[in-house]
């Protein structure tokens, strides 16, 4: 590509006096770069589509300027965060070839307010980053445990549920549960404040709480895959540090056990665990693997306790091959599955999870491996991890990590059987009325596909009103 | 146009997932490491994942090489944190899987080829050439650095005393280069150097993609050793170490090779040279890349530094194969095609370090030793924090 040739884009010259000519880009090469989707579903090898123009704003004012250009020229705008959505798709397949990919790498500042109890964070923070500062200072802010290292605070909070599965998700919810306010730059560029704190009450200087004295607004930017408005920044609570960590395994062999112990669990009050993770791998015992989170050696002896009386009472006992499950546990990490499954010769792996009601968990567990054997079996499924997470007390997140032994994401009829299993995923676990935590990817469309009439109409209002022409996410719900 | 360099790499390049862990480091569950990444300097492409991505792009005949991105190749420093980082290893060798610093420097390759060069790196490889070292001066000066001390030139010594363009030319290498040559020599180690008769190791030659050139130093250099009679070589830069252990074998060197940190960790181990000192004064270290995360050598200048009585070594939140690169490497020490200005790495580097609260920022490679004297002036912090490589902290701790 010749230099000429690289001020093709319609808005070239603005965007490059807003950010600065070393912010923007409409190199052929670099604009791809943001076309590939992470690993970690099937799917993963295809490219989504190429934006027209990458740029990487550094404030929110600039956002906005942006926003308002956009506006006027009616350039659809896709923003970006830490290029970790584990969706098969990446979010740029939406739009026309001006898109404006707004990388918001440079959107890295991070305010820790140790008397308020409150961390802000610029919305381009990797989550890794955010909790490490946080924990620095003694403290601890709920979030997305995998994949830490990968996804911005922006990107998860505009996934389904608003924080994907922090830790702690068993015990405390999602992040979306610690979130007190937003910055966001709506589809018209006008910056905007949400939660009950600065630039929502005239006469509050800090952040107190999410509630402003009317409708929670924060939601409504929660899980909205950008397309009600561009993220910039969010304040969390953040809590004390607990000083006991307390990891332990437990053998539940078949399902009936493993069942009726974790329903009891779940519905313990208080929780006996912070984190509890039920897997099996193939056809062989379930597992728990459960954390205790405390501050005091007596607070965790308590629930260890409780813990290991229902355990027990439900045919439980503790594992004696506790370095072979930490290993399967550690399955979990993205980095395992490569490494799981590159020395094979395949990189095609699967990690698909969703969010459904805890008493249909296993049934949906059950048809979710019919299907995948169904459809990916060809690929040689040398390993299947199963799992389900309690989310609170209602619902699981539930899903199956596979290892295959052949089958490369070059290859066409790989691609094809994978493309085919996320779809059929996707439209099982939006008939057992759920979703999936994933991000901005072709799962909007499946779960909006369930939305009844009526909200469906609210939601079409809602859009039509914030954004009038189209421009943040166009289509991201085909609605 | 030539993907040659690229296309032997095709089977691994293909491999990667693109997770992008290779940005971040999970041990420390800290900020990313890659130091593109960390200092924002880069779009997508200029992370280790993205330019996996661009690699593919290339090889299936997508995109072209281009000088735009030449320049984003170019900002790589070559810390390997990628390498380390990603965990998809080939479990019969232990390697990476996806190398991503050598599809890098193979892409380098190509680009050189392809006569697609930025003007620094240009200039740089242009001044080896014609000059024989960066700093365009001239080969009998080479040696300069040695007159006035009793350095003796090699002649069959134990040790040949290998110093590199920025030992020889740099004034903050020279020094450090007298310093660890008079150490060595005053603790008994029997060792000369080439001076006028040295030439550039090309590690960074090599990096940047110049192999022919590269080649053609390694040839020299192994010719004038074997002629000299060299069987063991003591570098003082890293960057000279990794030539010599890892890429001059191919052109049949075989040579002992070590860093200077190496020899003094084994004089050290059970002499009794210091005496005990009352006050404590803290100090960090920085792994250098070429010595840590490239060679695995992150013990010896520790041992060294905690052998030294009065010396409190506090570690910076990254260290070993964690740490954060000072932006030198892959020869950015020279054509700072990373820039980065108030977020360059060495500045964010040298800010890790004071938050340890040590007086002394220990380095172990001249090369970082000048990145972070730099850093220094540019954060306005002289007197704050005094950067000391390890042989000067030795010969300091010995004379009491």
């Amino acid at each position: 590509m010749t230099e000429s040739s690289r001020n093709n884009h319609p808005l070239y010259s603005e965007i490059r006096s807003i950010v600065g000519p070393e912010h923007v880009t409409v190199d052929e090469f670099s604009r791809r770069a943001y076309t590939r989707a992470p690993f970690v579903s099937m799917g993963a090898g295809g490219r989504g589509k190429t934006p027209g123009i990458a740029v990487r704003p550094g404030s929110t004012e600039e956002i906005a300027e942006i926003v308002k250009l956009a506006n006027k020229s009616r350039i659809p705008i896709v923003p970006r965060g830490g290029g970790g959505s584990v969706s098969p798709f990446p979010p740029v397949y939406i739009g026309g070839d001006d898109n404006i990919l707004l990388d918001t790498q440079r959107l890295n500042r991070i305010n820790i307010d140790t008397e308020y109890m409150t961390v802000t964070a610029e919305c381009g923070v990797i989550l890794s980053a955010l909790a490490e500062t946080v924990r620095k200072k003694g403290f601890q802010v709920h979030t997305v445990d995998v994949p830490i290292h990968m996804d911005s605070v922006g990107g998860v909070l505009s996934g389904f549920v608003g924080g994907g599965e922090p830790s702690d998700v068993a015990s405390s919810g999602t992040m979306n549960t610690f979130l007190l306010g937003l910055k966001v730059v709506l589809p018209t560029g006008e910056i905007i404040q949400t939660g009950g704190g600065p630039g929502t009450n005239i006469h509050q200087e800090k952040f107190l709480h999410r509630e402003a004295g009317g409708p929670d607004m924060t939601g409504m930017f929660i899980g909205d895959g950008g397309a009600f408005g561009i993220k910039t920044e969010a304040t969390f609570n953040i809590f004390p540090q607990p000083s006991i960590y307390l990891p332990g395994i437990t053998d539940m062999g078949g399902d009936e056990n493993m069942w009726k112990a974790f329903d009891e669990l779940v519905k313990t009050a208080p929780y006996p665990y912070t984190r509890l993770l039920s897997f099996r791998e193939g056809n062989g015992p379930w597992y728990f693997v459960h954390v205790i989170r405390a501050h005091s050696q007596e607070e965790a002896d308590t629930k260890k306790k409780i813990l290991q009386n229902i355990c027990r009472k439900n045919g439980g006992k503790a594992a004696t091959v506790g370095d072979q499950i930490m290993q399967i546990a550690g399955m979990f990490s993205a980095r395992r599955l490569g490494q799981q499954t590159l020395p094979v010769g395949s990189t095609m792996t699967y990690f698909g999870e969703a969010l459904v009601p805890k008493p249909r968990s296993l049934e949906y567990l059950k048809e979710l491996n019919a299907l995948l054997d169904e459809t990916v079996g060809d690929l040689d499924i040398y390993k299947r991890v199963d799992f389900v997470v309690p989310y609170l007390r209602a619902t699981t997140i539930t899903g199956i990590l596979l290892y295959f032994g052949k089958g490369t994401t070059r290859d066409e009829a790989s691609q094809k059987m994978a493309k085919t299993a996320v779809k059929r995923m996707e439209e099982l676990f939006t008939k057992y009325g759920g979703w999936t935590e994933t991000h901005q990817g072709t799962s909007f469309a499946h779960t909006a596909s369930a939305w009844s009439p009526t909200y469906k109409s609210f939601m079409q209002a809602i859009k039509k009103t914030l954004d009038p022409n189209d421009i943040l996410m166009p289509g991201l719900w085909r609605i | 146009m030539e993907t040659k360099h690229l296309n032997e790499l095709r089977e691994n390049i293909f491999k990667c997932m693109g997770c992008g862990i290779c940005r971040g480091v999970w041990e420390r569950k800290d900020e990313a490491m890659c130091p593109v990444w960390a200092t924002c300097l880069g779009f997508e492409d200029s992370t280790p994942r993205g330019r996996v991505t661009v690699a593919q792009d290339i090889l299936d005949g997508v995109i072209d090489y281009s000088m735009p991105l030449a320049e984003s190749l170019y900002r790589c420093t070559d810390c390997a944190c990628c390498a380390t980082t990603c965990d998809a290893m080939d479990l019969a060798t232990g390697k990476p899987i996806v190398d991503v610093p050598k599809i890098v420097v193979a892409s380098r390759m190509d680009l050189v080829e392809n006569s697609l060069v930025p003007p620094p790196v240009r200039n740089y490889l242009k001044a080896v050439y014609v000059n024989g070292n960066p700093y365009k001066l001239p080969q009998e000066d080479r040696g300069k650095w040695a007159k006035g001390t009793e350095i003796p030139v090699f002649s069959g010594q134990d040790y040949l005393f290998y110093v590199g363009d920025v030992g020889s030319y740099d004034e903050r290498g020279q020094k450090m280069a007298r310093s660890v040559a008079t150490l060595l020599i005053k603790l008994g180690i029997s060792l000369g150097i080439l001076g006028s008769n040295e030439l550039s190791d090309g590690n960074d030659v090599r990096v940047v993609g110049e192999f022919g050139l590269f080649q053609h130093l390694a040839e020299s250099n192994i010719s004038t050793f074997k002629d000299a009679g060299v069987r063991k070589i003591i570098s003082l830069d890293p960057h000279s170490y990794n030539a010599f252990k890892n890429h001059y074998p191919q052109f049949g060197a075989d040579f002992e090779v070590f860093h200077y940190t190496q020899i003094l960790d084994d004089i050290i181990r059970d002499s009794k040279l210091f005496k005990a000192k009352g006050n404590s004064i803290k100090l960090t270290y920085h792994d250098p890349c070429y010595l840590g995360r490239h060679n695995g050598l992150y013990e010896p200048p520790r041992n060294i530094l905690n052998k030294i009585p009065g010396l409190e070594l506090i570690e910076m939140g990254r260290n070993k194969k964690s740490a954060f690169c000072c932006g030198g490497g892959g020869g950015n020490f020279f054509t700072d095609m990373i820039g980065g200005e108030n977020n360059s790495p060495n500045r964010i580097r040298l800010r890790e370090a004071l938050d340890t609260e040590a007086h002394i920022l220990a380095v172990a490679c001249p090369l970082c030793a000048k990145m972070f004297e730099d850093a220094i002036k540019a954060e306005n912090l002289e007197g704050r924090l005094l950067i000391k490589d390890i042989s000067e902290i030795v010969q300091e701790a010995i004379q009491g």
